[in-house]
């Protein structure tokens, strides 16, 4: 190999692995990525970005290989050791197979599954190619998980999940670990999960991965309003609201919370906490276009040409908003008959979130309870719960 | 804080860049026509850049959404904290001039360089209808005031952000359909800097 493949490899391992730690560090100082991305130039391999790696016959990309800084913090949560038994659910390129089993070792297995025969065939020829002919890669429905080769002590998910599936819970060991990018709320995050001891699932860790989404993908059922053209209104699950009061009238209450944070900090983790506190979390979407009088006169926070805001819209004829002054201290906007009582509520979960420091997933658990499982306990009910086809979900921070 | 999520990506361009066609990308379902916006900003700080080489801008912009004068401040990691005053006129607020008296010791500040930008802004849309990201086309002419003063700059610059909700490769895949095209990836971080020839 180019020396200076190895060293912008060992430079990409620097910049990204530390927060993987030394194994997972070593892994992706090693890894040859560029024999993962043919058709890519070599050097770009090796940046910490997401790279386009199919296209369709018009040459439309189609799928691409994740930035390495996300694969990093998810194989430090799977917390691999030498020796272990691993079931990835989504190939790729076979590049994350192929850092897994560096760490698992000869004495590790590593299987991978994809639904497409093609993206199958073609990361096993490229592990093949990297000097890892030893991973299993073959073709099926994730969801069924690799019966054949059970059990695992780890299994992760490459591709964002809304449920457990109940195949991948029977073929982890009993002390085994899992995982996955879940759709929580509207926030994608990275969740592993352990067995407790009265058999649910909690969550050993929580991070931050993928790209903040309110949709996408099928599985997640975020609703989206078009309250008028240019208007959008987002709602964490299916709710019925009523028509809302307009947004551009003065508003009807008003309280500062005396909270200046800045933008990414209210962009993530204001955001992710407003959804996992607040059961009426909502956020409101305009565009914004020359000549038009904006109907969020005092947005949140905005691009471009897209402006936004978050806040509580109640069941019936209101709806609060967070607003900024030109300080930039964040203010709660009321409209409609119930305004007041919103705004109170509103000031008062960004309060508690600058209070608790700010905070995006740390101290934020996700409890798992597979329905299959008969005789668990209820789970706590001070969190927020979600229910899905194999499995409910209370989500709390501590 | 999810530092590493990248949601933005810039690129240059030569002047006769064509903008290829980004409505067939995955989760992508329509683009907006452009909207133009025509952005006038000025820069201003002592005569040696101390307010720069502090990561602190202070700019009046006219034009586009949020027009008007804009103070960054450095705020922690990666983080900025933006003060805002509306336009009023071409002397600084005293609100603003406050906050960084402390860097520039009272100090004069006065304009540095200016930024012309000439933006069409197209939304992408998914099957919601919902904007997912958008993709600035800007024609930039920019101008050293600071000493020693240059010749005007121009160039073309794209930037393609993500909004909330984007689906996972959006930013992958519009970089690779712009670079088909003959875009490369921007040399410099920011419109200021290359200003400033730096």
């Amino acid at each position: 190999m180019p020396a200076d493949l190895t060293q912008l490899r060992e430079q990409l391992a620097a910049r990204v692995g530390g927060s993987g730690g030394p194994a997972v560090q070593a892994a992706l100082a090693t890894v040859p990525r560029h024999l993962f991305l043919p058709g890519v130039p070599p050097a770009d391999a090796y940046q910490d970005e997401a790279i386009v790696t199919r296209r369709d016959a018009a040459g439309m990309p189609v799928s691409s290989s994740s930035q390495p800084a996300i694969m990093a913090i998810m194989l430090a949560q799977l917390g691999l050791s030498p020796g272990h038994r691993v079931l990835e659910i989504g190939a790729g390129t076979g590049y994350n197979a192929a850092l897994i089993s560096e760490i698992a070792g000869p004495s590790g297995r590593v299987v991978s599954v994809d639904i497409d025969p093609e993206v199958a065939e073609e990361a096993r020829d490229h592990l093949a190619a990297a000097g890892y002919p030893d991973v299993i890669v073959f073709a099926a429905d994730g969801a069924g998980g690799a019966a054949s080769h059970a059990p695992f002590d780890r299994l992760i998910a490459t591709v964002g999940v809304a449920d457990l599936s109940p195949a991948w819970l029977s073929q982890v060991t009993p002390d085994g670990r899992i995982v996955v990018p879940l759709d929580v709320r509207g926030t994608q995050l990275s969740v592993a999960f352990e067995r407790a001891a009265d058999g649910h699932w909690a969550s050993r860790s929580v991070a931050p991965c993928g790209f903040m989404r309110m949709r996408g993908s099928q599985s997640d059922p975020t609703m989206v309003t078009q309250l008028e053209a240019g208007l959008w209104l987002a709602l964490p699950e299916e709710r019925e609201v009523t028509p809302l009061p307009a947004l551009a009238d003065p508003p009807s209450a008003t309280e500062g919370t005396g909270v200046s944070p800045a933008g990414p900090d209210v962009s993530w983790g204001l955001r992710l906490w407003l959804a996992v506190h607040e059961a009426r979390a909502c956020q409101l979407t305009e565009e914004v276009r020359p000549g038009r009088q904006p109907r969020l006169p005092r947005p949140l926070f905005q691009s471009r040409s897209v402006q936004f805001s978050y806040g509580i819209v109640a069941d019936a004829g209101g709806i609060a908003i967070l607003t900024r002054d030109a300080a930039g201290e964040l203010i709660a906007e009321g409209h409609g008959e119930a305004g007041a009582a919103l705004v109170a509520d509103l000031a008062e979960h960004v309060r508690a979130w600058h209070a608790s420091g700010g905070r995006g997933t740390e101290g934020l658990h996700v409890d798992a309870y597979p329905r299959a499982a008969a005789g668990l306990a209820e789970p706590v009910t001070d969190g927020i719960v979600i229910e899905r086809p194999s499995t409910r979900f209370v989500v709390y921070h501590t | 804080m999810a530092d590493y999520l990248e949601i933005e990506q810039k690129y240059e361009a030569d002047a006769g860049f064509a903008l290829p066609s980004l409505d067939a990308l995955p989760g992508v379902t329509a683009v907006s026509a452009p909207e133009t916006f025509h952005l006038d900003a000025t820069y201003y700080d002592t005569a040696d850049l101390t307010l720069i080489r502090n990561k602190v801008t202070l700019r009046r912009r006219t034009g586009g959404p949020d027009e008007g004068w804009h103070l960054k401040l450095p705020a922690g990691q990666d983080a900025r904290q933006e003060v805002r005053e509306p336009l009023g006129t071409a002397e600084v607020p005293a609100r603003l001039r406050s906050r960084v008296a402390d860097l520039v010791a009272g100090g004069p500040l006065s304009p540095v360089a200016t930024i012309l930008t000439e933006r069409a802004v197209r939304r992408l849309y998914d099957n919601a209808g919902t904007p997912v990201a958008e993709v600035a086309d800007d024609h930039v002419t920019a101008q050293r005031l600071a000493p020693p003063a240059g010749e005007p700059a121009s160039w073309r610059e794209i930037e393609v952000e993500l909004l909330p909700g984007a689906p996972d490769g959006l930013l992958a895949g519009a970089g690779a359909l712009l670079r088909d095209a003959g875009a490369r990836a921007a040399r410099s971080a920011s419109k200021l800097a290359r200003a400033l020839g730096e």
